[in-house]
């Protein structure tokens, strides 16, 4: 179960997104920046894939590696 | 006659992108006068790459398409590769853009003489929608194809595939770098942390000494 604060803090990201991005997410298939707040909101797989990256994401900045 | 087998079909957004990918690999595998089995769009089932490994014996192997942990698939998810039919494998440099398959059957393939690199996650990049007709203009998911072809390109260059591993993780480097040193392009942050994910998903197994060319 992933908390509130965060997937508010993934949905946010995403938000920042250009509209023409789409994401491909391996054999899931390829997603607009609508599509994957809908994953992030249900949590589903390819919405915990997408948290996953974005904390992966955010970590590298705290580690100072980007 | 030296060989190397690419399955690249081509049945949604995804493949599309890999199918035109590996093109590049094809055209410069043929200028160094390696005999290329292409088996691309509905070509790429389990028995032409069975049969392509079993009689021509290639030295390289490169799958493009989807996968999971324990298998390598083709034309519409075929499954051309598994814990079954692995051992078509042995004695061969693999390298698999599909997605999470280094997990097990990567780890599984891999000893003292066979190579096997690829991604232990799910293998994610960026594309721009009013470009996925013609991903090679496709200037968003350039810096993916780029770092998804290097380990290719290195071993055309004659390295062994350890450093072709290095050198593809250094390419993913240089376009963090490069888009974090921009990140004032509205695009900037969501390829970084796809390049972030696939950087760290992506392995060597085995042999980190084989070369193509020798």
């Amino acid at each position: 179960m992933v908390s509130e604060d965060i997937k508010k803090l993934v949905i946010t990201r995403l938000q920042s997104m250009p509209p023409n991005l789409k994401l491909s997410v391996g054999r899931y298939g390829t997603f607009t920046k609508e599509e994957l707040i809908e994953r992030v909101q249900k949590e589903d797989e390819v919405g915990k894939l997408i948290i996953e990256m974005q904390l992966k994401y955010l970590r590298s900045f705290k580690k100072g590696i980007i | 006659m030296r060989y190397v087998v690419i399955s690249r079909p081509k049945f949604d957004e995804t493949t599309n992108y890999l199918y035109t990918w590996a093109s590049k690999i094809i055209t410069s595998l043929k200028r160094l006068n390696f005999r290329v089995i292409d088996l691309k769009d509905k070509k790429a089932n389990k028995k032409n790459i069975e049969n392509a490994l079993i009689k021509k014996n290639p030295s390289l192997v490169i799958f493009n398409g989807h996968g999971s942990p324990t298998e390598i698939c083709g034309d519409n998810n075929e499954v051309l590769i598994n814990l079954e039919n692995k051992k078509h494998l042995k004695s061969k440099i693999v390298y698999s853009i599909s997605c999470s398959s280094a997990r097990e059957l990567g780890k599984k393939v891999a000893d003292e003489n066979t190579s096997f690199a690829g991604y232990e996650e799910e293998f994610i990049f960026l594309i721009d929608k009013n470009k996925a007709c013609t991903p090679e203009k496709d200037e968003i998911a350039k810096p993916f194809m780029d770092c998804s072809n290097q380990f290719s390109i290195s071993l055309l260059k004659g390295k062994t595939t350890g450093e072709a591993y290095e050198d593809t993780k250094r390419k993913y480097n240089e376009w963090i770098c490069y888009f974090a040193a921009k990140e004032y392009l509205p695009e900037a942050s969501s390829i970084i942390s796809c390049l972030i994910w696939n950087r760290d998903s992506f392995i060597l197994h085995g042999n980190k000494e084989k070369r193509i060319l020798q």
